[in-house]
């Protein structure tokens, strides 16, 4: 495992000293991300809350930057009731640049968050090691409170780029 | 290239990425996962069920006293809040009293019970309601609260509660009665 992992660091050091270099492009990927189902919710007064592990491997020095957009209007962090489209249920996403976290940064949908640096490797082995990354889905109480009954969906895409 | 060739680096970071899909193989997500390249995407589903809720709140005792004068009958009212999440903010309204039989009564130890009844208006500040029927549940009311607890000031319902003229001649003086009224609120 030593000898692969020195390949992927040297790599993306060689990588970093020859940014322009189509053959050296920056790799990255973003993996172990789960659905989030938060069932019937118990409460409507207190945020509901998901947090979930996940894995984004880079090969650039330099990290990356997350980019998240929502499946609501001009790409909205909102769930569409199932029986009436027309009603949304707003969340927020909060991402956080290691694995475990309950709390992050706030995402914006459309805007990048770039993270400090770092060269993630180590997650590419799956579960055997910590992710890198946390993904926070809440569900406001305002929101709830405001929001009719009913079953709500949406899908939340994120994408990765090399800084 | 500095330190490797370039079919080194195309191994290296095929192998990264060999490993990682051997791990999230095992793993049944639906979402879908990145692929390794200059930019990787994935993409989740959010789900989640809100149940049709109501509350009501905003209750306060009622204590007739006051307006006791065995010649009219005494009405107490109290502005309350209902809300409801449904399509319609629909809800059914169903008072229980605590004498015999769920009897709205007010009792003092072994003096006889002292009836009262119950009515209910959709609209706060109503003058006056629909009556109710112990243990038995309303017609259909329908809210205006737009939050758990409504607003400050913002109430949506109005309840009565009245004790007869002839009711009142039966209460013994200086004798004190007290009852319990539930109200139970369910969505429409």
């Amino acid at each position: 495992m030593a000898s692969w992992l020195a390949w992927a660091i040297g790599c993306a050091v060689a990588g970093l000293l020859a940014p322009g270099s189509q053959a050296m492009a920056q790799q990255v990927q973003i993996t172990s991300l789960s659905d989030v189902a938060f069932g019937t919710v118990p409460s409507v007064t207190v945020n509901q809350a998901t947090s979930q592990t996940l894995c984004v491997f880079t090969s650039s020095l330099l990290g990356y930057t997350i980019k998240a957009t929502g499946s609501g209007a001009s790409g909205a962090f909102t769930l569409g009731n199932v029986g009436n489209a027309s009603l949304q249920l707003a969340y927020t996403a909060q991402w956080a640049f290691s694995g475990g976290q309950t709390s992050g940064t706030l995402l914006t949908p459309g805007q990048g968050l770039r993270s400090s640096g770092g060269l993630n490797l180590l997650c590419s082995l799956g579960s055997l090691l910590a992710g890198t990354a946390s993904l926070i889905i809440t569900l406001p109480s305002a929101n709830l409170s405001a929001a009719q009954s009913g079953n709500y969906s949406g899908t939340l895409s994120l994408m990765v780029s090399p800084n | 290239m500095t330190f490797f060739s370039k079919n080194r680096l195309s191994r290296s970071v095929a192998a990264i990425a060999m490993l990682g899909s051997l791990f999230s193989a095992v793993e049944a997500h639906a979402a879908t996962q990145g692929t390794i390249g200059t930019t990787s995407s994935g993409q989740i589903n959010i789900t989640a069920t809100i149940a049709g809720l109501v509350q009501i709140t905003n209750l306060s005792d009622l204590n007739f006293t006051p307006v006791l004068n065995g010649s009219s009958a005494a009405q107490l009212t109290e502005n309350v809040c209902v809300w409801s999440n449904t399509l319609t903010k629909g809800y059914t309204i169903k008072a229980t009293g605590n004498g015999t039989s769920s009897a709205f009564t007010l009792a003092s130890g072994s003096n006889a019970p002292v009836p009262y009844s119950v009515s209910w208006a959709g609209t706060s500040g109503a003058t006056s309601g629909t009556a109710l029927t112990t243990n038995v549940a309303s017609s259909t009311f329908t809210s205006t609260a737009l939050a758990p607890a409504c607003l400050a000031g913002s109430n949506t319902a109005t309840l009565f509660v009245s004790i007869a003229s002839t009711d009142q001649d039966t209460m013994v003086a200086n004798a004190a009665y007290t009852g319990i009224l539930t109200l139970l609120v369910t969505p429409v």
